[in-house]
């Protein structure tokens, strides 16, 4: 793991709390045209500014916790460790970065919309079924063929012929 | 009020067995009991998944299938409970505590069969509460003028995020960025677009469906891609294994009964969740026990009360919903988005105005759970084969048929763009521990916030001291008090303990 990575883990509630900070702020900056009006008669702006002011506001305290949390604070709730077991009996590896997997579940998203914009859905549907295929590493070439001409036999009977949703297959309809 | 309600409940049953509505209930509860069995795919995907596929059906049809998927999917999960020890989803834990055990005893079967009884009798008690409560509290809510409503919205939104699992205030962030996404699109009360930055697409709003899908559809298999453990099971159950014996039936009577007081209680507090349900029924179990030392290696108790708890809960959590139009967890949200999607406003009204829809929900919620009892005695082997299905070829067709549903909403390819934005967001959320579900309670309920707060301030000229002299809302916005005073109390207790005991480890140190 690298030291950047190493340092947002060991400071997640700062990095969140900035976050915040920075979405409440972008908020009430994007409404500063929009008419604010008073209590008793609101314009449309004063209920995003307010929201936007309590977001960063909660930022604040959010960030503030994390710098708590070096007085060497454990928050662990019985049930939160629960859930947290939950969810590592069914998942393994922790909390590794997973490269592979991230960018080609992402990657097979941007291949349907392009694909599916100039070539038609079913060039679109294999190429998302076979991109996303290829992030968990016990598919082949092969599972991810078949896989994706599974999806394309149930694109044009359920889709596209039972529901008769509009686009094109190919390029050239 | 009574005999109207049975008047009502009964041309409800009539509702739910039209063909229609009662092949699309089949077809919820079959798929929500499938993704309750398979690892890595939860109840709200599955739900999201399916949105768009109400946009052609009838709204009676659409909130019966959604609503079958929800609680289908508390059966299915407690299948990989009982019979490997595996909590897919995580308010089947404490169903693991004996199940398991009963599994090694090889009584695995029984459990399950206890299982789904006591989720049966907790279902009917739930919707038995649902048919006289619902009704009584949207006429009481029908006189409220917007002050009450912003009490009630305003409490179930600050119940919803502190009370969710994790760092309260993280909570408290997601509904606010909730609020703020629900702030996207045309004013209506001005008619400004606000926050649209130049996107047409962006003046109707942020699409729900994008939010959902991203947020629990892409987020969540950026969460578990290569990490979903392969399951398999040498246990073989079949029909006449489910079948509990008399002593085991009798054990379980009154421990299905208080876990069903149990849930149902906690059904009326918004923002608390199935888990907690579960849980508390757990432990009071422990408590009342004449054997409480069994507990923990296969104790029928321990196994038929917490299912009823949580399945009480489940149809409990239906009354703020239906009959106020506040939703208490996300599942709820996305009900209700399902329902303004279709042009029916939620809210005190719906129950009279559209009557069909809320008794034929009710009389579906019967027909449902009768249906998941009896099908699932019998298919639990068949259940059991699916959990063989790997991940791998599971994910990619999930994803193949997000893009599709996506798509076919608006048959928008910026709503695409849109869904891959909120997958990258959620995975980020996830990152830095921040639990999504308060998002969509947010923006579910943002726009109806910011309405009855500016009617409320309309109407008192400004003075927000309205909100504590009516006296509905005085008691919402007490509570809303009481609420953060309590997070504080907890926060403040959970960190002099942990000072406490770093200081008693330092001691011990020095010593040693």
């Amino acid at each position: 793991m690298s030291r950047s990575q190493e340092w947002v883990n060991r400071h997640k509630d700062l990095v969140s709390g900035v976050l915040m900070i920075l979405v409440g702020l972008g908020a009430m900056f994007e409404g500063r045209h929009l008419e604010v009006g008073q209590l008793m008669r609101m314009g449309p702006g004063y209920f995003p500014m307010a929201v936007g002011g309590i977001l960063a506001l909660l930022g604040v305290a959010i960030a503030a916790g994390d710098i708590r949390n070096k007085l060497n604070i454990s928050n662990e709730i019985e049930e939160d460790d629960i859930i947290a077991q939950a969810h590592a009996a069914a998942h393994k590896g922790g909390d590794k970065p997973e490269w592979r997997g991230w960018s080609c579940i992402l990657g097979s998203f941007v291949v349907f919309i392009v694909l599916f914009k100039y070539a038609g859905m079913i060039p679109a549907t294999t190429g998302l079924t076979m991109v996303a295929a290829f992030g968990e590493r016990g598919n082949t070439w092969k599972s991810a063929l078949i896989l994706a001409i599974v999806m394309d036999i149930i694109l044009v009977v359920v889709f596209w012929w039972a529901l008769k949703m509009p686009f094109r297959l190919f390029w050239w309809d | 009020m009574i005999a109207q309600a049975f008047v009502d409940l009964w041309h409800g049953f009539g509702v739910s067995f039209e063909l229609n509505n009662l092949l699309w209930t089949i077809f919820g509860v079959v798929i929500g009991n499938l993704v309750g069995v398979l690892p890595g795919l939860g109840a709200f995907t599955a739900m999201a998944l399916l949105l768009p596929l109400t946009f052609t059906m009838k709204p009676v049809a659409a909130i019966l299938m959604l609503s079958g998927i929800f609680y289908g999917s508390m059966y299915g999960g407690a299948i990989s409970a009982i019979l490997m020890n595996l909590p897919i989803h995580a308010s089947h834990a404490v169903t693991c505590l004996n199940g398991y055990p009963m599994t090694k005893k090889g009584r695995g079967g029984a459990a399950l069969g206890i299982c789904m009884i006591s989720s049966f009798v907790a279902a009917t008690f739930g919707i038995i509460l649902m048919v006289f409560a619902s009704p009584a509290i949207a006429e009481l809510a029908l006189k409220f003028g917007p002050a009450e409503m912003f009490g009630i919205m305003l409490f179930g939104l600050l119940a919803g995020g502190s009370m969710s699992s994790g760092h309260p205030l993280k909570g408290v962030a997601m509904t606010v960025f909730g609020l703020l996404l629900g702030v996207v699109g045309t004013d209506v009360n001005s008619g400004v677009i606000r926050y649209s930055f130049g996107i047409t697409e962006l003046t109707d709003g942020v699409s729900l469906i994008a939010v959902a899908l991203g947020i629990w559809g892409l987020a969540e298999f950026l969460r578990s891609v290569n990490k979903v453990t392969l399951l398999s099971t040498g246990a073989k159950v079949g029909w006449k294994d489910t079948w509990p014996n008399k002593k085991e039936l009798k054990e379980s009577f009154w421990p299905m009964i208080r876990g069903t007081l149990v849930g149902s209680l906690f059904g009326c507090m918004p923002g608390t969740n199935q888990v907690t349900a579960a849980f508390l029924a757990y432990a009071v179990e422990e408590k009342v026990s004449s054997h409480p030392e069994e507990f923990g290696h296969g104790a029928v108790a321990g196994v038929a009360s917490p299912e009823a708890a949580q399945h009480s809960k489940t149809q409990v959590d239906f009354i703020p919903t239906m009959s106020l139009g506040i939703p208490g967890d996300p599942l709820m949200a996305l009900i209700l988005g399902a329902l303004m999607i279709q042009g029916i406003a939620p809210g005190p009204q719906l129950i009279t105005e559209h009557a069909d829809i809320f008794w034929g929900l009710v009389a579906s919620f019967w027909t449902g759970n009768l249906l998941l009892l009896i099908m699932n005695m019998p298919l639990v082997g068949l259940w059991i084969k699916l959990l063989e299905i790997p991940y791998r070829l599971l994910f990619p067709s999930a994803m193949f048929f997000i893009a599709i549903g996506v798509y076919a909403v608006n048959n928008s390819i910026f709503d695409l763009w849109e869904t891959l934005a909120f997958g990258l967001l959620g995975g980020l959320f996830a990152v830095l521990e921040f639990p999504p579900a308060p998002i969509l309670l947010g923006m579910v309920l943002g726009p109806l916030i910011e309405e009855n707060f500016r009617r409320a301030m309309l109407l008192s000229r400004g003075d927000m001291l309205v909100l504590f002299q009516r006296p509905i809302s005085a008691v919402f916005m007490v509570m809303c008090i009481l609420l953060v005073a309590l997070q504080l109390f907890f926060w403040l207790r959970k960190m002099m303990r942990a000072r406490a005991k770093a200081r008693a480890e330092g001691l011990a140190t020095q010593q040693a």
